[in-house]
Order: structure tokens, then sequence, then C-alpha cells
């Protein structure tokens, strides 16, 4: 009898507190809700009309006639041609970059070592917006100092941000300055490299790149999977900083037609809200099966010393 | 470790709310094309406190003029003005960053939160919202409202699709802005005030023509070593001073090649097709940037720290062919004696394009009435006040000569011939350069990659460019049909 009444007990005090728990919740629950889930799902379903926010009383359904038109628009595959071509120039910078600069932070040999760390986290703190407008002045082929630099040393600095070849490279210059974030958390992988491994492979013999080979980089490797991750997200997602350089239109000539760019356009100036739709959740498709691509290598390549 | 670690972490807290505070600083320093409206998106509604007894009116402002910071208070007051004069409806502004302008609306039309008046904006920017605007012929014609001082040329001039769209406001004619220190520096005669008034040239009188402007514009060129462009020694990479600009008025290749030729670029088959004194002046356009002698800045150069995206004003740039609204950007420190040409001509024809802005009423008004209440007011009793801040000519011939006073006052002791822009108005380009194209939003887009192209490419094959454009464009119209 008593063990029905404490567990009576029990029960209500556990329903009490998932109440107050979702009561607690709930703002962010209707928040999720409304304001992304709803928005998601009415995504999906204008991706099978031809709304125009204009005309919004003119929508037709037109079942997979914006999936079909994917086929033949040449705009889809020249965005997706930049996109692919800036994601493989990028991401290796994304994960060589910031590892690099943790490494060197991380050194017993550098001195001012806070200071450096402070230094090269201090840009990432930058509005992105900002970021742009400073390197466009920095890249600028007349009267930016990069160019400046590269005359002082006799070599003719590129058109960067006008120059179809060059735009890309540029953009993933301007890029380097954001890896504050991913050089701290590579920073904090680094540190928690257990000493007794170096130890024991200098026992063995091992030489600085061994180490690094063999003890680092194994153990480092979730946190090096993570940035992956994330940075193929982030360069499949690039936008901003294309929008500003090539002034909405991809200039030059195409060169920054990133995916999104084209996605924001063909929604919002050219009023194509159903294709853009599309082009949304085709990009968002894409971008998924690549994480599950790599998600299912990691067991390949990625170390997790307590197990998966 | 940790005393270190946190000692970073400080650090990084404090230099994140340095650089938060260098951030605000900057942005509060507007530059020519920002807004004040920067709170979110460049959107700034303005209503002290709603007032239910009252109707209210939404204006927005943003898709023209309007935007830029010095505007928005005089615009308050305006709005302020006009709600003290009655107390039956409730005036409220909306201002929008011209960036974000046109998505900005486009977002509230489909969410049904539309305004009830939109302006001033251009027929261009009309022409984005194909019948989103309220013909207003019904209520002048119910209100009586009196037309009879405005030229009936330009009640056509705002007319879409026979529907009257707005009522002529404002008119932005033509011009070359000169810079005087340039031209007496280079010695150098000014050009004319009058057309077909000749150009002395060498002591020759030559026509004043688009090849004079570049000749003179050549030798307004100037490279760091004092070398013009017509020197052989002119070093082309290193421009300090230029001779001429499409002032603002070069991005999309229809809008300056309307100063050689007007054409409306659509053939009869409804392919695309560019008349002959369009493809010169692109090929002119090209040349005066990318050519042996170069005398117009590239992109690189406008967005270098010598123009700084505002060529005239910098007061590195001799001559500037644009609109009268552009009165409202120069800076009188750096181009303290300025004055206006008329336009050049091209195989013997003068044509000055012109801007016309004016207000509109979306069609989705609940207050008609009342919106063509305030509607009048704009262009009536309040309309002094809105020319001040917009810099434009009244459409009205009653209220011009007050409106060149109050420039005159503005920019004394620099002395201005304003007349000329009055003798430009009988060259208004027919048809318009702002005329609407078949899938507009497309059709433009493609213009200003065009633009951006001759801009930014040295290397380019201008006929083929020209042949793949008007492959793209003829597309780009029937995928309208």
């Amino acid at each position: 009898m008593a063990e029905q009444i404490k567990k009576k007990t029990g029960n209500s005090i556990q329903k009490r507190e998932t109440r107050w728990g979702l009561l607690f919740l709930s703002p962010w629950l209707l928040g999720f809700l409304i304001f992304t889930l709803l928005p998601t799902l009415a995504s999906l379903a204008f991706s099978f009309t031809s709304y125009n926010p204009i005309q919004p009383d003119q929508i037709r359904f037109i079942g997979l006639d914006n999936y079909a038109r994917l086929f033949t628009d040449p705009f889809f595959r020249q965005a997706m041609g930049v996109t692919v071509r800036f994601v493989l120039i990028s991401i290796p910078f994304a994960i060589i970059n910031p590892l690099a600069l943790a490494l060197l932070v991380n050194s017993p040999h550098l001195l001012g070592k806070n200071f450096y760390r402070a230094m090269f986290f201090l840009p990432s703190m930058i509005p992105l917006v900002v970021n742009v407008m400073v390197w466009r002045g920095i890249m600028n082929s007349e009267s930016g100092w990069l160019n400046k630099a590269l005359a002082y040393i006799g070599i003719q600095g590129p058109n960067w941000f006008q120059d179809e070849q060059w735009v890309i490279p540029g953009l993933t210059i301007m890029g380097i300055w954001g890896v504050g974030n991913a050089m701290i958390i590579m920073l904090a992988g680094l540190q928690n490299v257990p000493t007794e491994l170096y130890d024991a492979a200098k026992v063995d013999g091992a030489t600085g790149w061994q180490r690094f080979r063999h003890v680092t980089l194994p153990i480092i490797s979730p946190i090096i999977f993570y940035q992956l991750v994330l940075a193929l997200i982030g360069s499949f997602q690039y936008f901003t900083q294309a929008y500003i350089v090539s002034n909405g239109r991809g200039d030059p000539n195409g060169a920054t037609m990133f995916y999104n760019l084209y996605l924001y356009r063909t929604a919002f100036n050219f009023l194509d809200m159903g294709y853009g739709a599309t082009l949304a959740w085709v990009m968002f498709v894409i971008v998924l099966l690549i994480t599950i691509f790599l998600f299912r290598t990691q067991q390949r390549w990625v170390y997790y010393a307590g197990g998966e | 470790m940790k005393k270190h670690l946190l000692f970073v972490l400080s650090l990084l807290v404090v230099a994140s709310f340095v650089l938060a505070a260098c951030g605000g600083g900057a942005a509060a320093t507007p530059a020519p094309a920002e807004t004040a409206a920067e709170d979110d998106g460049g959107v700034m509604v303005e209503a002290d406190t709603a007032d239910t007894e009252r109707v209210q009116i939404y204006w927005y402002i943003g898709l023209g003029a309007g935007a830029q910071p010095q505007q928005i208070p005089l615009q308050r007051e305006f709005v302020e003005k006009f709600n003290d004069s009655q107390d039956r409806i409730q005036l409220i502004m909306i201002v929008v960053d011209n960036k974000f302008a046109r998505d900005n609306l486009t977002a509230q039309i489909a969410a049904g939160n539309a305004p009830d008046i939109v302006g001033p904006v251009g027929t261009e920017g009309r022409g984005f919202f194909p019948g989103a605007f309220l013909d207003l012929q019904p209520l002048v014609d119910q209100f009586a409202y009196d037309t009879s001082d405005i030229d009936p040329a330009f009640l056509e001039f705002y007319k879409d699709q026979g529907e009257l769209i707005g009522l002529p406001f404002a008119i932005f004619p033509s011009a070359v802005f000169y810079n005087r220190a340039l031209f007496d520096e280079a010695g150098l005669a000014y050009p004319p005030h009058e057309v077909g008034e000749s150009y002395v040239l060498d002591g020759q009188e030559v026509e004043w023509s688009f090849d004079t402007l570049a000749e003179v514009a050549r030798r307004l060129t100037v490279d760091a070593n004092g070398n013009d462009a017509t020197s052989p020694d002119f070093d082309k990479s290193n421009i300090v001073q230029y001779g001429f600009d499409f002032q603002w008025t070069k991005d999309s290749p229809r809008w300056f090649s309307a100063y050689f030729e007007p054409f409306y670029p659509v053939a009869d088959d409804g392919t695309a097709v560019l008349s002959e004194g369009q493809v010169d002046s692109i090929n002119w356009y090209y040349d005066a940037m990318w050519g042996d002698q170069p005398f117009l800045p590239t992109q690189a150069a406008m967005d270098s720290d010598l123009i700084s995206g505002n060529s005239f004003s910098s007061g590195k740039v001799a001559m500037g062919l644009t609109h009268l609204w552009y009165t409202c950007c120069i800076d009188q420190s750096s181009v303290p004696s300025w004055d206006v040409a008329v336009v050049p001509s091209y195989n013997g024809n003068t044509t000055a394009k012109m801007h016309g802005d004016t207000f509109a009423i979306m069609n989705t008004t609940q207050y008609p009435e009342e919106a063509f209440e305030v509607y009048s007011y704009m262009l009536g009793e309040g309309s002094a006040d809105l020319y001040a801040i917009y810099g434009g000519l009244p459409a009205r011939t009653s209220q011009q000569t007050a409106f060149f006073e109050g420039q005159a006052a503005n920019f004394a002791p620099n002395e201005v011939d304003w007349d000329v822009f009055l003798k430009m108005i009988p060259y208004l380009e027919v048809p318009g350069h702002e005329l609407v194209l078949p899938n507009i939003a497309k059709s433009h887009d493609a213009f200003l990659q065009l633009g951006s192209d001759l801009r930014s490419n040295p290397d380019l094959d201008i006929s083929t460019r020209l042949e793949q454009f008007l492959n793209d464009l003829t597309a780009i119209y029937q995928e309208a049909e």
C-alpha cells in the first residue's frame, strides 16, 4: 500500500515537473513552431506551386514542374558550379588555417601566446558586412594595400573582385580573417591531447612531424571532423559576402553567382517564390546527403578514444 | 593555465565591447547612398502613437529618393505638419533603405500588409510592381483636382498602360555638371550652356558632341606625373584625375545610351534589339574606360579611395553627366565651384533623358479617398517642402521659379546656371529609358549585368558580348509570354 502511494506520488510529481518543464519551454516551442517549422513546411508546399508574392491570389499547383525545371535551367548549373568550386577551394583553407594557427598559438616556443590568440580571434568578432567592406578596400586593385604591397615586391596584383578568375580566390582570402572561432576549437582540441602520448612517442624516437602525424592528428580528428561538417554547410550556404561583393548580381559575369545568391534572386528579385523554394529544398537535400556521406566515412579516419 | 585562459577570455570580452562600440560609431557616419534607417534591414516605421480616432495612412519611402539620412528628419517634419493641419488622418512614414526597398515592399504586399502611398518613385521603380497601383483618374475626377498648369505631355509621361498611376510631381532633367577649377587648371573653355552653341577647342569652334566631350575629357584626365591622357607619356595605370563620368547613370547601358539615342529595345516580333546609336554608345563608353586614352573611371576606380563611389563630388572628376537630383550629393568642400552645361549631341541630335518622380497609391489601400487627400497635400500645399527635400523641379510651371531660388540659396556663393535644366526639357527622350520592358525584373537585371561587365572586364569583345546579351534578353522576354 505504502509502495503504491509512493509510486502515485512519484508519478504526480513527475507529471507536474513535466508540465512545468513544458510551460517553461513553451516560448521556445511556440517560436520554433511558428517561425521555423511552419515556414519550412510552407516552403515545401510552395515548391509545388507557381507562387508569386505580389500576386498571391494567382497561385497555382504545378506538381513537379519546378523540380523538372532544374534540369533545363542553365543558371542552376552555373550557380551549382560556382558553389562547388568555392567549396573545393575554401574547405581546405577552412581546416588547415585554423589548425595551423592553433598549433602556432599552442606552441611552447611562442612568446606572448595569449596576445596572439586574442589577435587571431578578434577579427571573427567583427560583423560580416563590416568585414566585407573592409576587405573590399584592402583588395581594391587601384588603392588597396594588398596590391600595393604586391607591387612593392614587383608583383602586379590582380583585379580581385572584378576578375572572373580571381574573385573566388579573393573571397577565400577574405574568409581567412574569420578563422578565430575554428582556431579556438582546434586549440581546445590540441590542449586535450594527453602529454603522456607525446612523451611515449619521444621515447620511441618519433620526430616532431611523426608526433603530429601519428599522435596529434588522430586525437584531434573528431574536432577536424566537426569543423569539416560546419565548413561544408557554411560554404554551401555562402551568401552575404558574395551579395555585397557582387552587388547582388553575381558580378563579374556570374563568377560569384553562388547557389544561395541565385536562390535569393529567384525568390525575391524575380518573385518566382515557387522555384526559389524548390532551389532551397534541393540545396537542403544535397547538403544532407553530403553530411550523411561524411558521417559514414568517419569510421575510417576519425578516432574516438571512448568509442563512438 | 586556468588563470591565463581567464585572462584571454576577459581580454576577448573587453575587445568585443570595444569593437561593438566602434562598429556603432562607424555605422553612424552615413555614406551618400546609405540611410539612417539602420535598425532592422534598413527599415524604420515612425508613428508616435496610433491615433485610433483617425484613419491611418502609411507612406512608404525608399523605392526612389527619401532614404538619405539628411532627408529623413525633413520628411518627419513634413508628416508632423500634415498631421497638425487636420484631425481626420494620421500619416505614418515607413522609411526603407533603397537597397532593400524593393524586396521589402514585395514582402509587405505578399503579407497583405501593403502601405497606402509609395514614393517618391520613378517610372522604373513603379514598373517593378505591375498592377499594384491605383488608377488616379477616378479620384481626380471625383475631387475635381486641378491639373490645368501641368503640361499634358507630363500627364502622359506618368501613365502606365493608359492608367494614370501618378500625377506629375517632380522632374529631373539632365545636364553636364562640370568642375570650373579643373577646367581652369587645364586651360580649357567651359562647356556650352545653350543647345546648338559651339565649343571652343584649340581656338576652333567645334560642335558640342560626345566626340568633343571625349577629347576634352582626355585633356582633363591626369596621371600621377601630371601627364594628361593625350600625352605619349601618360600612365593609364596611375590616374589621379578623370575627365568624365556618367554620374550614377551608368549601371545599366540602357540609362547612358539614352543620351545618345532613345530606343525601346523590343522588336515588333518580341525579340531583343539595340539601335545603332545604343551600340555606338556602348562602344564609346567601353573605350572611355579601357581604350589607350581612358578618361572615365572603371569599377575598380569607382571603388577606390580616389573616388569612393561618388565621382564628381570627389573633386577628381571634371565632368559628370546626370540628372538634377544629383544636387543632393555634391560635397561643396571638394567641389566649391561648379556649374552645369547642356548635354552633348550625338549625330547632330541632343537628347536629355529625364526622370519623373511621383507618388502612387497602392490599389490595396482600404482608404483611397483619405490616401488621395494626403496625395493632394503632397502635390499641393505641402509640395514646396517636398521639392526642397528631394531636389526635384516642380512639374507645375508656376512653382519652378521658387524652386530655383531655393537651390541658388543652397549653393551660394557658387553660382549655377539653373536655366540649363529648363533648356534641356524640350530635349526629353522619347521613348523613355525607363519604359517598362517585358519580364522587367529579369530584363533590367540583364542590362545591369552587361553594365557590370563593361566596367569590370578589360578584355571584352563587345560585339560577341552584345550578341550573347541579345540572345539572353530575347529568352527573358519570351519567358514572360
